[in-house]
């Protein structure tokens, strides 16, 4: 094994890092090293044996499962795919008119949605390693979910920008911080639209600030350049969360000198890249539906509703098994599943191909939480792979091989 | 591919050769033009018809992130504009052929469909940032049919500045050379001299360096000419969109003329005082300096979308239209999508369409001023049919003006009676061999033997918006792609790009930049070699 092929490109959380040396030990990759638990555990779990190709069989037998169903496919792509993967699965939905949609619908469709409605001033990892000198943390501790986030990407700040925890309820921020600042859940919207009329000028009174909003509101204002850190994936039932600090961001913009951006931290395995990938080909981030021969969006319309209402027939699951939302993996069981992807097996398809893990044993690219492409090695090469497999289906989907 | 294909006895327009509609055989084999080929070749017949070459955009935006926050933005514009499959690829569920939709950034396979349905075979974008150079690619990959290659944003970065700011030109061209490289790109592209770090005009120092953006300007034009480029180096000047911006573009152009350098959607920058037309004086500069060219940026009326890497700019436009979406990529300019609209009854919507008109006719020399609309910036690329309409048909022309103010057009020379109508074969000039040209694509453009056989061929419709809009064959690399004016074939592009030799003394410089200053490790920076050669230096 070389040693180029033993950096590695980690997919444990929406950090995506790149600069991971593995280990070898008997001819095996034996672990990562890596200042972050989150990230061993992921290359842990994953640097087992690679399945081996699936027999061509199998991939025959999917096609024609997925072009043949009474009611229509639903193309569903759960985390774990490489940019590469992604395109291919995108494409099997098109061709079969189908549904298509990603693990992002269940997570951070609201979000997205707010982000299509309104606008806003995305940052990135750079803003956090360059620009922000002022970074508040809402309701996220970013140690537990995106350990690395300052360790490595605001490592060596001459000037480390100030911190501000804010807690909603449970949902804590991260200690120690300059300043902490308390917010009852039921009190967020309100908390947020104050700061937001701070930050056009409404003196506290008019903004109906509390005193540790004004501090707050204060230091926003002196900051040059604040960055509002939330979590994006748990935007469902927390709606307006996302959409309050968008607004909070741009009313800081519009208001003074004070440039804001935000950082919605999203998951590992590359998610983002499926968002990326059905914006760049259909148009829309999620909730795709074919069924015109064209794209047309439903965003409100989720995929247990399709399933539940019979309006899906099959589908095909890509990517890792274990991250299908539990409540879509329920609603699976009621339909026929071609699953693609590592542990394809668990999931009770009617057909499991199961490939190695991206990233692992399949290269390709993946995407930042921040929008940025990276590469994914392969470093135990010779496993089926994702790519492959979904391209396999999508070559036998014609009927009478008609070739494009 | 198709082996042998004689287009027979169209009017032929291939001013690179020479030809202004003259009656000749075009020959085609194994994707190329050809001299002649035997009488028993297969044939298509064209007389009667046009025949040009498949046409080149010298400056779009159709990859990379911004693109992508345009698309989000517009879901609702996309749900009106639907765009299945070509018919003749999908003949059955499960078929071949990609749908999408349009909207003013169309999805990329709606893209390319699109624009090879509108005889255009090769493609630039105009700006991509090196760090987001592998997404471009994939979407590249998936816009079909068309050559595609993209224009890197270069010179607003630390590592650039604080080269420069040494006094190392040659590492600074290096370090070009080497991006070009690391991330497959075709030229350097310059956004706004100084980014967001500008605090005045071209000759004061940049916040926190002693590099003024003249120097940057300088800096890059020198590289890009040392390094042989094939298209040096393309520049959107400072101040774009602002009234009297005409100082600073010609500003620009001075500090780089001598060299060839490349000034993008030149009507954005052609402004006097209190948003007046300064055309006459840019067009005059133009045509002064053999060694510059631009591409116009028309502005067409109707919806658009403001999608660039000019920071400023859109700082400016949030004031009225909103925060858009951003994302700040270093060197801190980042890239963002902004709808806008372009209304007739708008005072600065109507000097902006007038200023792009009065350019390309005040303008003498097509080979150094050709056509773009800044796409989505200005207008669609499907607006192209239009504006060239707008070139050719005087009566049309001022039937569009009579609907404008007629105080919005005091002083312009257009309100004046500029007659000039562009002929088919200036029109060939201004979206293809002129283009070709100031590209360095050799292949491309033309119809002479060797080139590639990317041809576009037309009913020779009195209305030329309707002509254009609907070639009724094209060819990509020899392949019939559209015929009888529905796409039959589609295929994959080339890539173009440039691998410039470069010392290799610079990696220390960079490498050290990215362990201390980047969020990706040196090896993300690296793309994988391209499936396609590289374009001569």
């Amino acid at each position: 094994m070389s040693l180029a092929a033993l950096s590695a490109t980690c997919l444990g959380c929406g950090c995506t890092c790149d600069d991971i040396r593995l280990t070898e030990a008997g001819g095996r990759v034996a672990a990562a090293e890596i200042d972050c638990e989150l990230g061993r555990g992921w290359f842990g779990q994953r640097v087992s044996t690679a399945p081996p190709p699936p027999l061509a069989g199998a991939i025959e037998e999917a096609a024609r499962l997925l072009r043949r169903a009474e009611a229509r496919p639903l193309v569903y792509l759960a985390a774990g795919l490489s940019v590469e993967a992604q395109r291919v699965a995108v494409e099997i939905a098109d061709r079969l008119e189908g549904f298509l949609d990603s693990i992002t619908a269940e997570t951070a469709g609201p979000l997205l949605l707010a982000l299509q409605r309104g606008g806003g001033s995305l940052a990135t990892l750079g803003t956090l390693r360059h620009r922000a000198d002022l970074v508040v943390l809402w309701a996220v501790r970013p140690e537990a979910t995106h350990p690395r986030l300052f360790s490595r990407f605001a490592a060596g700040r001459d000037h480390p920008p100030g911190m501000i925890a804010v807690d909603v309820g449970p949902e804590r921020g991260p200690r120690p911080a300059d300043l902490c600042v308390v917010v009852a859940p039921e009190e967020e919207r309100d908390a947020l639209a104050a700061l937001a009329a701070l930050a056009r000028g409404a003196s506290e009174a008019a903004a109906g600030a509390r005193p540790a909003l004004t501090d707050l509101g204060a230091r926003l204002a002196a900051a040059r350049h604040a960055l509002l850190v939330f979590d994006g994936e748990t935007s469902v039932g927390r709606e307006g969360r996302a959409e309050g600090i968008l607004a909070l961001a741009e009313s800081l913009n519009d208001g003074g000198p004070t440039r804001c951006t935000v950082l919605p931290l999203r998951g590992g395995g590359n998610r983002c890249g499926a968002d990326a990938v059905l914006t760049w080909q259909t148009g829309y981030p999620l909730a795709v539906d074919f069924g015109r021969g064209y794209p047309t969006y439903a965003p409100r319309r989720r995929v247990v509703d399709l399933v539940g209402h019979g309006l899906v027939g099959v589908a095909l699951v890509a990517g890792e098994a274990a991250s299908v939302p539990p409540p879509v993996r329920r609603a699976l069981e009621s339909i026929p599943v071609v699953a693609v992807g590592p542990e394809a097996d668990r999931l009770g398809a009617a057909i499991a191909i199961r490939t190695g893990y991206a990233g692992i044993h399949e290269g390709g690219t993946a995407v930042r939480l921040d929008g940025v492409p990276l590469p994914l090695a392969s470093v135990i090469p010779g496993a089926a792979s994702a790519v492959g497999t979904l391209q396999g289906i999508a070559d036998r989907l014609a009927d009478g091989g008609e070739t494009p | 591919m198709t082996d042998r294909l004689r287009i027979r006895g169209g009017a032929v327009y291939d001013p690179a050769n020479g030809l202004d509609g003259d009656v000749r055989d075009i020959c085609i084999a194994d994707g190329r033009i050809v001299d002649a080929l035997p009488p028993d070749a297969p044939v298509l017949p064209a007389e009667g018809l046009v025949v040009m070459p498949g046409a080149v955009d010298i400056h779009t935006h159709v990859a990379g992130t911004a693109c992508d926050h345009g698309r989000l933005l517009t879901a609702e514009a996309r749900g009106a504009d639907p765009a299945p499959a070509p018919p003749a690829l999908r003949r059955a569920r499960g078929g071949a052929g990609r749908s999408g939709t349009g909207g003013p950034v169309p999805s990329t396979f709606t893209t390319g469909y699109r624009y090879a349905r509108l005889g255009y075979t090769t493609v630039f974008d105009a700006a991509v940032e090196p760090i987001l150079a592998r997404r471009a690619h994939a979407q590249l990959d998936d816009t079909p049919i068309v050559d595609a290659g993209m224009y890197l944003l270069m010179g607003n970065d630390d590592l650039y500045l604080r080269l420069l700011e040494s006094g190392d030109a040659d590492a600074c061209r290096d370090y070009a050379a080497w991006l070009l490289h690391a991330a497959g790109g075709y030229a350097i592209k310059i956004v706004n001299p100084g980014g967001h770090r500008c605090r005045g005009g071209l000759d004061e120092a940049v916040e926190g360096f002693d590099v003024t953006p003249r120097r940057i300007l300088e800096s890059l034009a020198a590289a890009g000419n040392v390094l042989g480029l094939p298209h040096p180096i393309h520049v959107h000047a400072n101040d774009l969109g602002r009234p009297s911006n005409v100082d600073t573009t010609l500003a620009s152009m001075e500090t780089v003329s001598g060299r060839r350098a490349h000034f993008a959607h030149l009507q954005f920058h052609a402004y006097g005082p209190g948003w007046s037309s300064a055309a006459r004086r840019v067009a005059e500069y133009l045509d002064g300096h053999p060694e510059l060219s631009a591409d116009v940026g028309q502005v067409m009326f109707g919806p658009a979308m403001a999608l660039t890497a000019d920071g400023p700019l859109l700082d400016r436009l949030r004031a009225t239209r909103g925060p858009g979406l951003r994302s700040d990529f270093d060197p801190g300019a980042g890239c963002g999508a902004l709808p806008i609209r372009y209304a007739e009854s708008s005072p600065v919507s109507a000097l902006q369409w007038v200023v792009g008109l009065e350019l390309l006719l005040l303008a003498r020399d097509p080979w150094r001023l050709v056509l773009s609309t800044d796409h989505p910036n200005g207008g669609g690329f499907q607006a192209y049919p239009d504006l060239i309409r707008l070139l050719m048909d005087r009566a049309f022309r001022d039937e569009m003006l009579q609907r404008l103010d007629p105080d919005l057009l005091a002083g312009s020379a257009l309100a004046d009676g500029l007659s000039r109508e562009y002929g088919l074969g200036e029109i060939a000039i201004v979206t293809r061999a002129g283009p070709a040209r100031l590209l360095g694509l050799s292949a491309k453009g033309h119809l002479g033997p060797g080139a590639d056989a990317d041809v576009a061929i037309y009913e020779p419709l009195a209305d030329r918006a309707a002509m254009f809009a609907a070639p009724r064959h094209v060819l990509k690399a020899g392949t019939t792609i559209v015929r009888d004016g529905e796409i039959v074939r589609s295929a994959s592009g080339r890539r173009l790009h440039v691998r410039p030799a470069y010392d290799s003394g610079v990696l220390g410089h960079i490498e050290r930049h990215f362990s201390q200053h980047a969020t990706i490790a040196f090896r993300s920076a690296v793309m994988p070699p391209l499936r396609d050669p590289p374009q001569e230096a």
